[in-house]
């Protein structure tokens, strides 16, 4: 569960494995503190979510250094900071193509409204755990489920080609 | 009725429907216990480190109280030197004393 979650959010396997790591020596280092307000999973969730957005906007910094002293590549005009499509290796087969499209489109939404989207659809968790773990109400989470849609929606009409 | 952009934008929302769990490499397991074991081997106590430090500074007071005591003793004892040497004249060259 945290190496998938991981893996929703930053979207490559070296940086979920990285950030899982993260979040099992966070758990070891803090399993004392733990004082069962939630559940165990709960816990154990929200630490994952916010170690993947930590790491998230950790490589968002260095991106920005990275554009600062090195745009393009020396022999094309690509950005030298490009992220090659993701493949959740989860996903059927027949859907591969629209999912990678649909990851791009994820990466665009706020925080709150990807974590919504990827543990209701990548986790596959139902809106009362969701507000558990994101600790809001259950309107909340089906106000942010709803703008994450309509977001992608927006943004999935982008990638459309005739 | 759809059009063929809605419809499309409709099925890619739906691209994660029967999404299985993705699994990482078995060796991140063992990275992961190896991490855990660092960290626990290179952590002191809080307690450790005030016992060491409470120590060493304890060491340093009775080596310079002993050094201060030793001192006076040397000038005391110099003093009582001098003293015999000048009164049965024991340095008739007057050669300077330490």
């Amino acid at each position: 569960m945290v190496y998938n979650t991981a893996l929703s959010y930053v979207q490559n396997n070296e940086d979920a494995e990285e950030v899982t790591q993260d979040v099992f020596i966070e758990l070891h280092r803090s399993l004392d503190s733990f004082k069962e307000e939630s559940s165990l999973k709960t816990w154990i969730c929200r630490i994952a979510i916010n170690k993947s957005l930590d790491y998230l906007k950790y490589r968002n910094r260095k991106k920005r250094m990275g554009i600062l002293s090195d745009i393009f590549k020396k022999d094309s005009l690509e950005p030298a900071h490009h992220i090659a499509d993701f493949e959740h290796p989860g996903v059927k087969f027949e859907n591969k193509e629209k999912a990678k499209i649909l990851f791009k489109a994820i990466n665009t939404l706020p925080e709150a409204q990807k974590t919504a989207f990827i543990l209701a659809k990548v986790e596959g968790l139902g809106n009362l755990q969701i507000s558990e773990i994101m600790n809001r109400h259950v309107g909340a989470i089906e106000s942010l489920l709803s703008r994450a849609k309509e977001n992608l929606k927006r943004e999935l009409g982008g990638f459309y080609k005739e | 009725m759809q059009t063929a952009k809605q419809q499309w934008i409709d099925a890619s929302l739906n691209a994660l429907e029967g999404i299985n769990q993705a699994e990482p490499t078995p060796e991140l397991w063992g990275r992961i216990a190896l991490n855990i074991q660092k960290k626990k081997v290179s952590v002191l106590s809080p307690y450790q480190v005030w016992i060491a430090a409470a120590s060493i500074l304890l060491l340093m007071f009775i080596n310079g109280w002993v050094l201060n005591s030793l001192k006076g003793l040397n000038t005391k004892s110099k003093n009582s030197a001098y003293r015999i040497i000048e009164l049965y004249e024991l340095n008739p060259s007057n050669v300077e004393l330490p």
